[in-house]
């Protein structure tokens, strides 16, 4: 591809510290241990894994909530870790995120319309009348009707919350969204209201989303291209289509076959992982998939895998396709 | 671009399908506390109580049948009649009047002294609990230490550097509210700090300070409502005994604690001269609690309906 | 046919809040036979939870009271019961498991004591003969380590291990029926996966009929016999797995199937029911789904539709179906 990608995210890294007992030795969390990828504009990139897995300290650390350890994120050319905090702030009218919760994410003591202006108060965009005027618009443009403005968020229902948090997100155009399980705290029939407007949205505007979830199903609905998680390292990353036709990591494999398929009369053969996901304050060596992997050979156990492409546009971090 | 192209509709307008009003009541936090606090009938009665309370303060002195200063040497220590409902004192003064009169010095001595306690525990907690770190260890350390301090023994102590008096009641009473507030208003602060929307603000590119003014003081408002009123009866309390001790205020001003130790040595011929001023201290404390437990149920979000 | 064990027939549970009376179960039958299992669809609010407490008459601490129909369990009427009886049932005959583990097992004492609880109380085991009775069950349910588990407490478990703790628990009694309120929702996909075999292998091995309870189609897929469809406190639709999945009648339960997406399925745009749903205190005249119903005509917004019968063992709430009968009216 010759376009410059939106968003780089070069091997990043968050460990949390943590001390064991009252004097013991302190440790780490590696939630997220040396993650890269890059995401298109337009385009929409899926991040899926199970808890744990560090998808949503990824996008954390893309949201500048929290400071990556180690490695970088690049903004249109701009490294993040090299900008003083007033540059990141302008630059956070191109981030906006949308929440899996859509009860927490809203302050409860605020009308909706104060908390859709919100951006761009802070932001300095816009004042009085033309304010007002953007807040009506974006409420229509999610779906809901302008007279919602005045009310308290506890009036709405999980799914008008949800579009609430997407109209503020949308408040100050962004370039870039991060949508962090935005579906999953929601009923089915909302669920794909959501969707569809997330989709509308982007085609209508040219957003670019990083779609952060766990529901395979969803995640391959809505993106282009996805990188699946495991223990706070990439595993494989592919475009949609040779990801769910072809997984290669076993991880990938398992995780599809996983997934309940609404098809009464589709009986599978499952792969059934054996055993709990580790904690990742204590993280498997060699490959953390080791512990679970129904390939597994005594070079995992020691030796990390290398993230690289095993199929053209294909990556995976496994020991069997490095001969 | 973005703009041109917002007044441009969904093209599926029926799967959006916008809510139509159902409910006509808005349904305004104000509103929402008041449908619940209305279904507490003793935190009303305390509420109408205190109500009445801060007009006699305001009017007590107008109303009053006789002065708090007048002497009637024909009737002194004279029991409840007509003319003096309450009462007279050692000095023939009406008790009833002079009760009247100590309201105001009561609720004044109450409510200052628990405002800049307050004022000064809110942001002390606030700071502590939102930069955390050294800050919020020094802070609280403090506290703890005057937290080991018996609060009457602290205010003593206060009084005995500053010299007996009302304003230094108020000084003294204060001191020791801080602590406590400090400790309500930091311990909302970091559940508030922790939430979601608070996250969800700084996302957006939020100074701390419109995080602090917008989202976190906003959200410790209700516990400080709480812990106001119930300290104010606590602090109505502990003047009364500072001046009954001679600390606070000086006879002959109509303080309730102050009418109690003058009238102490009557306490055997002559019980109503303690009696009236010791039930106005403990009904009014007991209205303010009342009424402290009454918000607290209404403005707790956990306890729903 | 198989015998039935468990009869809901026109159930009513309601809560009573300031705001009023809210039916959240309001007329519901099912019928659930033996060793079958049943799974009760829905979206958050249609009643499907408070149908399952109602059964295992465990809405003591809530507003709530069943006020009409009866549950019939083996022939007995358990609304009828007394406590003590209702006591004997619960954990013996019927059992139940919850979404979330954590908060139904004490955090206080051992895994092996809260099994122990259950075996002894119900079984009438006690001492040695109870510990290995608990580390055989732990065992069934796939739990490595047992021995040294039965020692650990809540908290040092997984979400995933706990689960099949519950389930241990549940199941240590062998029940006839199993209630199991969103088992898996709060669990990861492969640890899903894993809870899902093992309570099918568990019913299949006990002959255990399970009342599962879920939003998640796939899963209903996957486990379940026969489905019943709720929507606003009632049942919209009953049929047996196939027929639901491949010849849907209720425009809602057509809506459902239609909203979540599919692995592989390569659709642009996900089919959505408008609007969210009803306000429990304002529930619209007529049928409950017409206000988001792609179907509607004037008549669903007067007339309250029957559940009745669409096909061989299908039932159906809905006049597109019952057009004989509206002419009548």
């Amino acid at each position: 591809m010759t376009v410059a990608p939106l968003i780089e995210v070069k091997n990043i890294k968050k460990y949390f510290p943590y001390k064991k007992g009252l004097f013991g030795k302190k440790g780490f969390v590696k939630a997220v241990d040396g993650v890269s990828f890059s995401v298109n504009k337009g385009e929409t990139f899926g991040l899926v894994g199970e808890s744990g897995c560090g998808k949503s300290t990824t996008g954390r650390m893309i949201m500048n909530l929290l400071e990556p350890t180690e490695g970088a994120i690049i903004f249109e050319g701009h490294d993040l870790g090299s900008l003083n905090e007033n540059e990141v702030r302008d630059l956070r009218k191109d981030f906006q995120m949308i929440f899996q919760d859509p009860y927490a994410s809203l302050n409860p003591r605020m009308r909706v319309k104060e908390i859709i202006a919100e951006p761009l108060v802070i932001h300095g965009l816009l004042n009085g009348k033309q304010r007002e005027k953007r807040v009506h618009e974006l409420l229509e443009v999610v779906g809901l009707s302008s007279y919602h403005g005045e009310r308290y968020p506890h009036e709405f229902s999980g799914g008008q919350r949800q579009r609430i948090g997407i109209a503020r997100a949308l408040a100050v155009n962004p370039k870039l969204i991060i949508a962090d399980e935005p579906v999953s705290a929601l009923d089915v029939s909302i669920q794909s209201q959501i969707l569809n407007l997330l989709q509308d949205l982007q085609e209508e505007f040219g957003l670019t989303y990083v779609f952060i979830a766990h529901d395979l199903s969803v995640v391959e609905h809505i993106s282009s291209r996805i990188g699946v998680m495991y223990l706070g390292r990439m595993v494989e990353l592919a475009d949609k289509d040779s990801l769910y036709e072809e997984p290669l990591h076993p991880y990938t494999q398992s995780l599809i076959s996983a997934v309940p398929i609404p098809n009464p009369r589709i009986k599978r053969e499952r792969i059934v992982l054996q055993g709990d996901i580790p904690s990742p304050s204590n993280p498997p060596s060699g490959c953390t998939f080791h512990t679970r992997c129904p390939f597994v050979t005594d070079l995992c156990k020691s030796q990390i895998p290398a993230f690289k492409e095993t199929r053209p546009g294909h990556f995976t971090a496994c020991h069997l396709y490095n001969d | 671009m973005v703009q041109a192209n917002l007044a441009h509709q969904p093209k599926d307008k029926t799967e959006l399908a916008r809510p139509q009003p159902v409910q006509v009541k808005a349904r305004t936090p104000l509103s929402e506390f008041w449908r619940k606090f209305k279904k507490q009938k003793m935190a009303l009665v305390a509420g109408s109580f205190v109500l009445a309370l801060m007009l006699i303060a305001l009017v007590g002195p107008y109303i009053a049948p006789y002065s708090s200063k007048e002497f009637d040497y024909e009737s002194i220590l004279a029991g409840p009649s007509l003319h003096h409902w309450m009462g007279t004192d050692a000095y023939g003064r009406d008790i009833f009047s002079r009760v009247l009169e100590g309201t105001r010095i009561s609720l004044f001595v109450g409510l200052f002294s628990v405002l800049f306690g307050a004022l000064g525990g809110t942001i002390l907690g606030i700071i502590a609990g939102f930069y955390g770190k050294w800050i919020d260890s020094v802070i609280m350390r403090i506290c703890d230490v005057l937290f080991a301090f018996p609060g009457i023994l602290l205010a003593i102590g206060i009084i005995a550097i500053l010299g007996p008096g009302l304003s230094n009641v108020i000084i003294a009473v204060s001191i020791f509210s801080v602590p406590i507030f400090a400790r309500i208003v930091r311990s909302s602060t970091l559940s508030v700090k922790a939430t979601l929307y608070v996250e969800a603000t700084k996302s957006l590119g939020a100074k701390n300070s419109r995080l602090i003014w917008k989202h976190i003081f906003p959200g410790t408002v209700s516990s400080i409502i709480v812990y106001f009123t119930m300290r104010i009866g606590t602090s109505i309390l502990t003047a009364a005994s500072l001046s009954f001790l001679g600390l606070g205020a000086q006879p002959p001003t109509p303080e309730w604690g102050a009418m109690l130790s003058s009238g102490r040595d009557y306490l055997n011929t002559a019980p109503h001269v303690v009696f009236y001023p010791g039930m106005a201290i403990f009904v009014t404390v007991l209205a303010f609690n009342l009424l402290g437990d009454g918000l607290r149920d209404a403005l707790d979000p956990k306890i729903k309906d | 046919m198989r015998d039935k064990l468990l009869t809901i027939e026109n159930l009513k549970t309601h809560f009573f809040s300031d705001d009023g009376i809210v039916p959240a179960v309001d007329g519901v039958n099912i019928t659930i036979k033996k060793g079958e299992t049943v799974g009760i669809v829905g979206e958050s609010g249609c009643g499907k939870s408070v149908t399952s407490l109602s059964v295992m008459r465990l809405l003591k601490d809530t507003p709530g009271r069943v006020v009409g129909g009866s549950i019939q369990f083996k022939g007995k009427d358990l609304l009828s019961l007394s406590d003590r009886e209702m006591r004997n049932i619960r954990g013996n005959e019927i059992a139940m498991i919850f979404q979330e583990p954590m908060t139904s097992l004490n955090p206080v004492l051992t895994i092996g004591r809260q099994i122990k609880e259950a075996v002894g109380l119900h079984l009438g085991l006690e001492g040695k003969k109870a510990h290995e009775h608990v580390i055989e069950m732990l065992k069934l349910v796939g739990i490595p380590r047992a021995e040294e588990i039965v020692n650990e407490y809540p908290h040092q478990l997984s979400g995933g291990m706990r689960q099949r703790v519950m389930i241990a628990m549940a199941m240590s009694c062998k029940p006839k029926l199993l209630i199991a309120d969103e088992p898996t929702t709060a669990l990861d996909v492969t640890i899903q996966a894993q809870i899902l075999e093992l309570m099918k292998k568990l019913s299949a091995e006990e002959e255990t009929a399970i009342m599962l309870i879920t939003h998640d189609l796939g899963v209903v897929a996957e486990m379940c016999d026969r489905v019943v469809v709720m929507y606003a406190g009632k049942v919209v639709e009953e049929a047996d797995i196939y027929e639901l999945f491949e010849n849907p009648k209720h425009p809602y339960t057509k809506g459902l199937l239609q909203s979540i997406p599919k692995l592989r399925e390569k659709k642009n745009r996900l089919g959505s029911i408008p609007g969210t749903v009803p306000n429990p205190l304002e529930r619209p005249p007529g049928c409950k789904f017409a206000p988001r119903c792609s179907e509607v005509f004037d008549l669903c917004r007067e007339v309250e539709p029957e559940l009745l019968p669409v096909g061989a063992d299908h039932q159906c709430r809905c006049l597109l179906y019952q057009r004989d009968l509206v002419k009548e009216a």
